[in-house]
């Protein structure tokens, strides 16, 4: 029986090999290189590297770029979070009720999706040039009301709007399915009761959705923290840094400027933010699910 | 018959409020492939009216000029080699998982577990170099294996979760009958994973067609749509009609698979979102 056990252990570990042995060389150790390099004033692919210690985050967190990149990202995440989420719940909701050609619909809500966001944005380039300029000039709107959609003040929020309108219907997809797993018999039980459409809405299904708000609003923030190929096409981070996320920072830091170190630096602080915001949404949920209880 | 009335304009209501929207969400696909129909002379004069005499030389120019065959085959291989290397690799690993009790199978969930909570950007320059040094960078294959490595866990944890929920019965009896744990894997347990393996391959595939900042970093070379894209547009900046078409032409192919997918597409979303 021993024998039995020890060959069976065998055999799982053979089976858990391959994909340890890839998770080990391109995710585990490019992580723990990643923080060693953090501490080191690491140039580019110079071989000589020096231990400095916490130098590189001293320098990022007291640097104007690096702050700057932050709070846009933060503004951009909130953008993106709140809007896409409505638009999204919004579309669901519509898509569940008594809609017709509903596939239809689902489809062209999705249909963004698909799309690179490399791609997406030069689209969104176009439209806010030269599409925009020529609505402009077909309802006569005078040059000092025009909007400069990606010029300083706009950019931001205009990139936010591309994402928005790629990412709803993924989030939409995922509310469906949300909804659909609500019982009919309490759908059913609640309009016995004199519930209308709109009070099984606001009285049922948002409480039941509760968990899958949840899910979508830590996916989108996670993912928008990282957010890096809609600048990187539409803006470049530009005009001077309006559209410069974290993701875009370290990237120029580590790739334009070669500051190999530093911009690990930065990397892992990007890591720690993502690591802070999950515990905090995760214990926010289970204080309100005890709470609820 | 009041409610049947009311309720069917309700639906009404509803419809109209929802082509609304679907309305303003094509607007943008539907002015960029009209667009790729018109002149650069036509879109300067104006970018929202319609071609005056549609041609067809824009597509021909974007397929030639971003040797757009090639990318197309560059990002089929990429995507295809992935979705097979990590199926493979991942039904392994979720099945010992799954089913090896042991102190070393809980440990090893919990590492794949956590690399979820890492942006590829926090391990993208050393992993650029560890593929340097492992002279990956420049070729396909190097990046198939790259993103078998980082795109392994969530399938880990779907098919998990899947074998996990099929009773061992079936392999208990297989062994009593004389077979080995491997043959028992693939002849037994495999089939049985089809509807897993489909939502994994569908979602790896979407992750790994459009994606952008890797390829570039390992290939450095238009190799994929997106790259090619990338390149074309700051070879032909401000030929909109040119970019436009570019547009459609790469939007094109995912397109078609999703609409043939569409399936499995929507229940992998819905799967991985649970999971992921």
């Amino acid at each position: 029986m021993q024998k039995v056990k020890l060959r069976q252990s065998a055999a799982y570990l053979a089976f858990l090999l391959p994909a340890t042995a890839v998770f080990v060389a391109f995710f585990v150790f490019p992580f723990f290189k990643s923080i060693w390099l953090s501490l080191t004033d690491a140039y580019g692919y110079r071989q000589d590297i020096n231990f400095i210690g916490l130098k590189n985050y001293a320098e990022a967190l007291s640097n104007k770029a690096f702050r700057s990149s932050l709070w846009v990202t933060v503004k951009y995440t909130a953008l993106v979070t709140v809007s896409a989420n409505v638009v999204a719940l919004l579309l669901a909701f519509l898509l569940d009720g008594s809609t017709r050609f509903k596939k239809l619909f689902r489809t062209i809500f999705f249909l963004p999706n698909l799309m690179s966001l490399i791609i997406v944005g030069f689209v969104w380039v176009f439209l806010y040039g030269g599409v925009y300029r020529s609505f402009a000039d077909l309802i006569g709107l005078p040059e000092a009301l025009r909007v400069s959609w990606l010029g300083p003040d706009m950019a931001l929020i205009s990139i936010a709007a591309t994402a928005v309108w790629q990412c709803a219907g993924y989030y939409m997809l995922i509310y469906i399915a949300g909804l659909q797993s609500i019982s009919d018999e309490v759908i059913e039980a609640a309009r016995i009761d004199g519930a209308g459409t709109w009070d099984i809405i606001r009285h049922v299904k948002l409480p039941l959705l509760a968990p899958v708000i949840f899910m979508n609003t830590l996916l989108l923030i996670t993912s928008c923290f990282k957010t890096f190929d809609i600048p990187m096409a539409m803006t470049s981070g530009g005009p001077a840094g309006a559209t410069t996320t974290i993701a875009l920072q370290i990237y120029n830091t580590g790739f334009r400027a070669n500051r190999t170190g530093y911009a690990t630096a930065q990397s892992v602080i990007l890591f720690l933010i993502i690591c802070a915001i999950t515990a905090a949404l995760y214990f926010f949920q289970n204080r309100r699910g005890e709470a609820a209880e | 018959m009041n409610t049947k009335h009311s309720r069917r304009r309700g639906e009404a209501v509803t419809t109209t409020v929802t082509a609304l929207f679907a309305l303003i969400f094509f607007l943008p696909v539907l002015i960029a492939v009209i667009n790729s129909f018109k002149t650069n002379g036509e879109i300067l004069a104006s970018a929202i009216a319609l071609p005056g005499a549609p041609t067809l030389e824009n597509y021909k120019t974007v397929i030639e000029a971003s040797d757009f065959p090639s990318a197309f085959l560059g990002s089929c291989i990429v995507t295809g080699g992935e979705i097979v290397l990590n199926l493979v690799v991942s039904s392994l690993a979720g099945y010992a998982l799954a089913r090896w009790k042991s102190v070393w199978s809980h440990v090893l969930t919990l590492v794949f577990l956590s690399s979820m909570f890492v942006p590829f950007h926090t391990i993208m320059i050393a992993l650029l170099s560890t593929a340097k040094s492992l002279g990956l960078t420049g070729h396909l294959w190097g990046l198939i294996l790259i993103y078998c490595g980082l795109q392994c866990t969530i399938p880990i944890f779907l098919i998990k979760g899947f074998v996990s929920s099929v009773p061992k019965e079936l392999e208990e009896a297989a062994m009593i009958d004389g077979c080995s744990i491997a043959q028992c894997f693939f002849l037994v347990v495999l089939p049985m994973l089809k509807p897993i393996l489909a939502t994994v391959a569908v979602l790896n595939a979407l992750w790994i067609w459009n994606d952008y900042l890797l390829p570039y970093l390992i290939l450095a070379k238009p190799a994929t749509i997106p790259l090619s894209q990338m390149y074309f547009y700051g070879q032909y900046n401000q030929q909109w009609n040119l970019i436009m078409a570019g547009f459609v032409v790469s939007t094109l192919p995912v397109v078609i698979f999703f609409l043939c997918m569409q399936k499995h597409v929507i229940s992998g979303i819905a799967a991985g979102a649970v999971k992921g």
